[in-house]
């Protein structure tokens, strides 16, 4: 907090956050009683998580026997497995993580919609989603077993357990999220979603989200079965370009003019960057042995794609997510209201540090990187520029990874 | 005058910030990766976002 309070009277003076406080104390109730229940709710909840293991343990178990002969179950450790491969059931594993979340996301979504759908009947998805969750989580386990039987251990301890997790939750958050807004039962027949303006191809928010997310989702998933090295990361590079030839009327309507200045702004973020970043990354540094160990032609054209998709087809997907749809969604909703490039406080420092959080340990800079991109797409209402600035920024770090050999950096 | 103090200030800010906050111990977390937090959450976002506009084109 003693950090955080004066990096927000630095953005904006004491009177602009007065006046928030003062507009928006409803809502920051309502995030500050939700917050607190969850965080409670997590204290009182941790009691009961031994006993749910021993269900989930109980239920693993018995879909592992209908796979393998030889499962090994030792209800005292909570080990489970086969001989060849075996996990503990640690409580945190039992599934109160998922079912959390999902309620939290749930209770967070019927909230928002409350005034179109109909209540008591909208409260039964809540149990619902999180029986759903309890038992894909014991089928992740399953298969984690199952991996790990079949000889890719270090996928099964590595990407798998990391990644399965999210999707499984994403998966079931998302298969409500088209239940509720389906208008079916749970919806009132009056408030179905208003329909999209007429005309357009593509509606704008698949066209400029659209890209990124294929990106996270093919990353997500790929992960999922990758263990160091993410040799499918031409996955995510192919998944964004489909989107992005999908929806290609609605870039022909952006200005895509560049200029030298673009190109200055990217080699000063690149230099930034350099000096920001931790000298002691170090989760990369594998790689160059895991492409040794790989023939010569696949290396190269590993490494191709993964320059291509670093330089041109993440800056592009990149830009069309955070100064293309969130930096005009944080000004008004309907995005095709607002101009590209637009300026406003909130909608730019928002929208950048958004970005930097999905760098990871690298957020601030990753901050700092996407206000200069905003900063070359203000300068001319160019998108042109924001996607060359991010480029070349991009295309630096990638020269820097070839002639220094420190891959870590490479984000 | 002003603007350089201004300046200057959130660049000790941003200076403490990077050496404090993104100091953070990141903890492996069997169910849920917390080190996948924003890569999760982003995902369902932007796939709420979409899902609702997809079905709003129907």
């Amino acid at each position: 907090m003693l950090t955080i309070a004066p990096w927000a009277l630095a953005v904006f003076p004491w009177s602009h956050w007065r006046s928030v406080m003062r507009d928006q104390s409803r809502v920051l109730a309502q995030g500050i009683t939700a917050g607190t229940a969850v965080w409670a709710s997590g204290f009182l909840t941790e009691a009961l998580w031994t006993d749910l293991a021993r269900y989930t343990f109980a239920v693993v178990s018995l879909m592992l026997r209908g796979i393998y002969s030889d499962v090994v179950s030792v209800p005292e450790t909570m080990v489970l497995g086969t001989s060849a491969f075996r996990v503990n059931i640690a409580p945190s594993c039992s599934g109160y993580e998922g079912v959390g979340l999902i309620v939290a996301f749930l209770g967070l979504y019927l909230y928002l919609q409350r005034k179109d759908l109909r209540f008591p009947a909208a409260l039964v998805l809540l149990p619902i989603g999180a029986i759903a969750i309890w038992t894909l989580n014991a089928v992740r386990i399953v298969a984690l077993v199952v991996i790990g039987t079949t000889g890719w251990r270090e996928v099964a301890l590595g990407g798998f357990h990391s990644q399965a997790g999210w999707l499984v939750f994403n998966a079931v958050g998302l298969a409500f999220v088209a239940v509720i807004d389906r208008g079916g039962y749970y919806r009132h027949e009056a408030r179905r979603l208003p329909p999209a303006k007429a005309g357009a191809v593509t509606d704008s928010t698949t066209a400029f989200l659209g890209p990124f997310v294929a990106i996270l989702a093919a990353s997500m998933l790929t992960g999922a079965f990758s263990a160091g090295l993410d040799w499918l990361y031409p996955v995510r590079v192919v998944a964004a370009v489909i989107v992005m030839v999908g929806c290609w009327q609605a870039y022909s309507k952006l200005n895509w003019n560049c200029s030298f200045t673009a190109v200055a702004i990217g080699a000063a973020t690149f230099a930034v960057w350099m000096l920001m970043v931790p000298a002691d990354l170090s989760d990369k540094d594998g790689w160059p042995a895991a492409l040794q160990a790989a023939s010569p032609t696949w290396s190269a054209l590993w490494l191709g794609v993964r320059l291509i998709g670093y330089v041109l087809v993440a800056p592009i997907a990149e830009e069309l997510a955070f100064r293309g749809y969130a930096m005009r969604r944080f000004i008004r909703e309907d995005i095709d209201s607002v101009p590209v490039g637009t300026f406003s406080w909130p909608s730019f420092v928002l929208s950048s540090l958004v970005f930097g959080l999905f760098h990871g340990r690298l957020w601030l800079p990753g901050t700092l990187a996407g206000m200069a991109f905003a900063g070359a797409l203000y300068r001319r209402r160019s998108f042109g520029d924001a996607v060359l600035a991010h480029a070349t920024t991009n295309g630096l770090i990638a020269c820097y990874v070839f002639a220094t050999g420190h891959w870590s950096v490479w984000s | 005058m002003r603007v350089a103090l201004y300046v200057s200030g959130l660049a000790m800010v941003i200076a403490s910030l990077a050496t404090s906050v993104s100091a953070g111990v990141v903890s492996a977390v069997p169910e849920i990766d917390g080190a996948s937090i924003t890569a999760g959450l982003g995902l369902l976002a932007g796939g709420v976002l979409l899902v609702r506009a997809r079905l709003r084109r129907k």
